[in-house]
């Protein structure tokens, strides 16, 4: 139900550019369900791939949210907001690069340099959008799914 | 060490890696040509008839030519614009993986259509490509 509830949620806030909160939630997750996090985690990929079709970012998708997840599941005893930020912003800056083994794979060296050069405004809009969204809602949305889960 | 003064520190290692990145791709950004350009633009349609135009334009990017001829349709992506129709048809990967690709000269776009600078002469296709 998380995993459909992150899918929702992106759908939603799809129309803001560049603001998502599928890192905020998998974040979230890691942080109050620890390992079982991959769950909604890959519920989440698997809508993803079942909508979108196996293409470019959604195969980076297999691996990429796993690894934010284990950095949160590392950091989960951090309390400060603040940190919670710059990690998410860490995420939403080098997302274009963690995306490019898929470009090597695909289309070589010359096509994940020219990809991940040309997405980097992208990149920059994604970790300013994922800094603010983290320091405002991560404390309470922790507080809240540690009272539910 | 503080925990504050740790995560002042990751804070500017933060700060300096978004300057760094954005001293990267300033430098090696595209040159986008002023001035007027000629270029074509074809759009080859799922019954492969195709659409021939010529313009002449002062756009510096291919996206905002295709986006004010009202010749394609599309949505901001992670990755810039998604162009889900050209020329009317729409292209719906949730249906039988169709989309629109896009080739400048003869190659492959490395980039959206957003982010495809202009230049005299270039020949675009957008090919309704299925798989």
């Amino acid at each position: 139900m998380l995993g459909a509830l992150t899918f929702a949620a992106k759908l939603v806030m799809a129309p803001l550019p560049n603001i998502e909160p599928v890192s905020l939630l998998v974040m979230l997750f890691a942080v109050t369900l620890g390992k079982k996090a991959l769950f909604p985690v890959y519920v989440y990929v698997l809508l993803e791939i079942s909508l979108f079709g196996l293409g470019l970012w959604t195969t980076a998708y297999l691996y990429i949210w796993a690894l934010l997840a284990l950095a949160a599941f590392l950091l989960r005893s951090m309390e400060s907001p603040l940190g919670w930020a710059i990690l998410s912003g860490l995420f939403g800056l080098l997302f274009g690069a963690l995306c490019t083994p898929v470009c090597l794979l695909t289309g070589g060296p010359a096509f994940a340099l020219s990809w991940w050069l040309s997405g980097i405004p992208f990149d920059l809009a994604h970790c300013a959008g994922n800094f603010a969204l983290t320091l405002v809602l991560f404390r309470p949305g922790r507080r809240l799914l540690s009272r539910l889960l | 060490m503080k925990k504050q003064t740790k995560l002042t520190l990751a804070a500017l290692a933060l700060l300096l890696l978004v300057g760094l990145l954005g001293g990267v791709y300033l430098l090696s950004r595209p040159d986008v040509a002023a001035g007027t350009k000629n270029i074509t633009v074809d759009i080859v349609h799922a019954d492969e008839s195709t659409k021939s135009l010529r313009f002449q334009t002062d756009k510096e990017f291919l996206g905002d030519l295709l986006l004010s001829e009202n010749l394609v349709t599309g949505e901001q992506g992670p990755f810039g614009l998604y162009i889900l129709s050209a020329d009317g048809e729409v292209a719906d990967y949730a249906v039988n993986k169709a989309y629109w690709a896009l080739t400048v000269n003869g190659e492959y776009a490395v980039q959206g259509a957003d982010a495809t600078p202009i230049a005299d002469g270039d020949a675009y296709r957008l090919v309704y490509t299925v798989g």
